[in-house]
């Protein structure tokens, strides 16, 4: 009986040294993906951030006045179509 | 030799082996239980994010409304051990925040007070180097409109803590994460740049315009003046808040003889070729109905239309009867809301009772107000014959369409309209090179008791391009203009809104992908 009772008391400490095991891995794999998860919205909102600028330097009433104050463009007279693709 | 054990060592020993198997079994339970996946634990947390309003963007897929992640300032007044050093600190901080309002926040004594919201990046790390105790930051979501004025009215705006207070905004607060408008950001700027030099050069009151592609119903560009900037809602008043789009309601005026040829050339009660007397002012009770351009004579339908003769109108829609134009009217769509992603839409004013003063008066356009939508939306279903249910959103694909009117009424009209540009009182409408059809109307504006304001009108063109197959509908509607040496004193439709029509579209075509014709009829 005593063989049995050290068999058995070995076999659950072997479990339960794996399953501690396993959890603190699985513990950092999703520190990990936090941690990525983090890097991805940091930079989804700089690519929003860029966005918003991008939108703000192309509204087409900065680029009429850029393009009339610095290259003397003026919209186009329909005279000057003379046809499209 | 056999060993005796005594009957109560075996039962201690028992006992003792039964209470570590329970406590190894339940510790090792607990520890599968652990391993198992649960909610975040806090080894591993997750960004918490603040709820944004959602992204808009043109039909091109620039952005025109987004957030911007920024920071606020509070304090919790009973942690501030030396207030008066606390206040001046941040007014130098933040030189526009009120001395005397801020003292008296922190004498309030309570436990949540906003001092700033939306701080800079730079004002944040100068607060942090001040190490108040007492004040604290907080992340927060800032709504910005890259191109301020252009989309004002369509978009709205959100308050302080990013909720829709009008416009689109409001429509889809709690809905969609991105929404794609129909609006095209150049054909906004075009219609917005020329619409603001007509009203700066007549010195009008306000302005409106709407482009409407009408194959698929989407709303290209809308404008209305005075607008905002919703970046800076404290600049803003309730007549630069107000929509003319969607809820603004008026009488159009000698537009709505499209309306009245139309539904006398559907319901059969005319042809192009009927005669109307137009030489005698129409008496209807106490009112006289009258030409603004003096007697006609005897006049056909075209005549009528391209005179835009009062007379004859009056007498076109007698013919055809109040049930007639009611009908008509309805089937257009003058009685109910427009179904628009807005929520501010405002309902057409017609009577309660239709008198036969109401049917005269209604056929050249007065006792019916309509929105600028209704309107645009009408001639889009009467050029085209389907109905045109309008979209704030993009539309690639076209909804099936129910047929309004006959062919043969779209043609006559069509027609009408493309003489009325050269022949009628749109001549100032005309692209030289482009197919376009237009009607002006000139109205006298209501006041809010109901009286007209005397002097003051409301001048309008609408039109279609390519008028043999239209794909665009432009109204331009400007109110109270005035006279100037340019009009030879008049402030009329065709003065000042058929000019202001011909140079949005000029400035289109470019943009539509559309040269000009050599085959098309020039003046």
């Amino acid at each position: 009986m005593t063989k049995h009772m050290v068999w058995s008391l070995s076999i659950l400490l072997c479990v339960s040294l794996s399953v501690m095991y396993t959890k603190y891995y699985v513990a950092s794999l999703r520190q990990l993906v936090a941690e990525q998860e983090r890097t991805c919205t940091t930079l989804k909102k700089s690519i929003h951030l860029l966005s918003l600028e991008w939108a703000h330097l192309n509204a087409p009433e900065r680029l009429e006045k850029l393009c009339t104050q610095f290259l003397n463009f003026t919209p186009p007279h329909n005279d000057q179509m003379k046809g499209h693709v | 030799m056999s060993t005796y054990t005594p009957p109560y060592l075996l039962t201690r020993t028992r006992g003792l082996l039964i209470m570590f198997m329970t406590l190894f079994a339940l510790s090792s339970g607990r520890l599968l239980w652990l391993s198992c996946p649960h909610k975040a634990s806090e080894l591993s947390p997750t960004p918490i994010s603040a709820k944004a309003a959602p992204l808009f963007f043109d039909r091109a897929g620039t952005l025109i409304a987004g957030n911007i992640t920024t920071y606020s300032v509070y304090t919790n007044a009973k942690l501030i051990p030396h207030k008066a050093k606390a206040v001046q600190a941040l007014v130098q901080c933040f030189p526009d925040l009120d001395k005397q309002t801020l003292e008296r926040r922190f004498e309030s004594q309570k436990g949540f007070v906003w001092i700033k919201r939306h701080i800079t990046p730079k004002q944040r790390q100068v607060l942090l180097k001040l190490g108040l105790p007492g004040v604290f930051l907080q992340q927060d979501i800032k709504r910005v409109y890259p191109q301020k004025n252009l989309f004002s009215h369509v978009l709205g705006m959100t308050d302080v803590d990013g909720l829709g207070v009008c416009g689109l905004e409001k429509a889809y607060a709690n809905c969609k994460s991105a929404v794609r408008t129909s609006l095209d950001s150049r054909m906004q700027h075009v219609v917005r740049s020329e619409l603001m030099k007509s009203v700066h050069e007549f010195q009008a009151e306000a302005g409106n315009a709407i482009l409407l592609d009408v194959q698929s119903g989407e709303i290209l560009a809308m404008v209305s003046l005075p607008d905002f900037d919703p970046n800076n809602p404290n600049d803003i008043s309730n007549t630069k808040l107000f929509n003319r789009n969607a809820m603004g309601v008026y009488e159009f005026g000698s537009v709505f003889k499209i309306h009245n040829v139309a539904m006398a050339l559907e319901q059969g009660t005319a042809h192009l070729g009927s005669v109307y007397d137009a030489s005698m002012p129409l008496r209807t009770g106490r009112f006289s109905i009258q030409d603004f351009r003096g007697r006609g004579g005897q006049l056909t339908l075209q005549e009528a239309f391209l005179r835009s003769s009062n007379i004859a109108n009056a007498k076109i829609a007698l013919d055809a009867g109040i049930t007639r134009q009611k009908s008509f009217f309805k089937k257009v769509g003058f009685f109910d809301r427009i179904p628009l992603e807005l929520p501010e839409m405002a309902k057409p004013l017609v009577p309660r009772t239709w008198h036969q003063s109401t049917l005269m008066t209604a056929s050249y356009g007065y006792g019916v107000s309509i929105t600028p939508l209704h309107l645009v939306r009408s001639i889009a279903t009467i050029v085209t014959g389907y109905d045109t249910p309008l979209t704030l959103e993009r539309r690639p694909k076209m909804l099936p369409r129910r047929t309004v009117l006959k062919s043969q009424t779209v043609r006559n009209i069509r027609y009408l309209l493309k003489q009325a540009v050269f022949k009628g009182h749109a001549k100032k409408a005309h692209v030289p090179g482009y197919s376009i059809g237009a009607k002006t109307g000139t109205s006298n504006l209501l006041s809010p008791n109901g009286t007209y304001r005397k002097g003051e009108n409301l001048v309008s063109c609408v039109g279609a391009f390519p008028i043999h197959n239209p794909r665009y509908v432009l109204l331009v509607s400007i109110e109270h203009p005035k006279p100037s040496a340019k009009t030879y004193g008049f402030a009329t439709a065709g003065w000042i809104a058929a000019p202001a029509f011909r140079n949005i579209f000029a400035r289109l075509m470019p943009l539509l992908n559309v040269s000009p014709s050599k085959d098309s009829i020039s003046h």
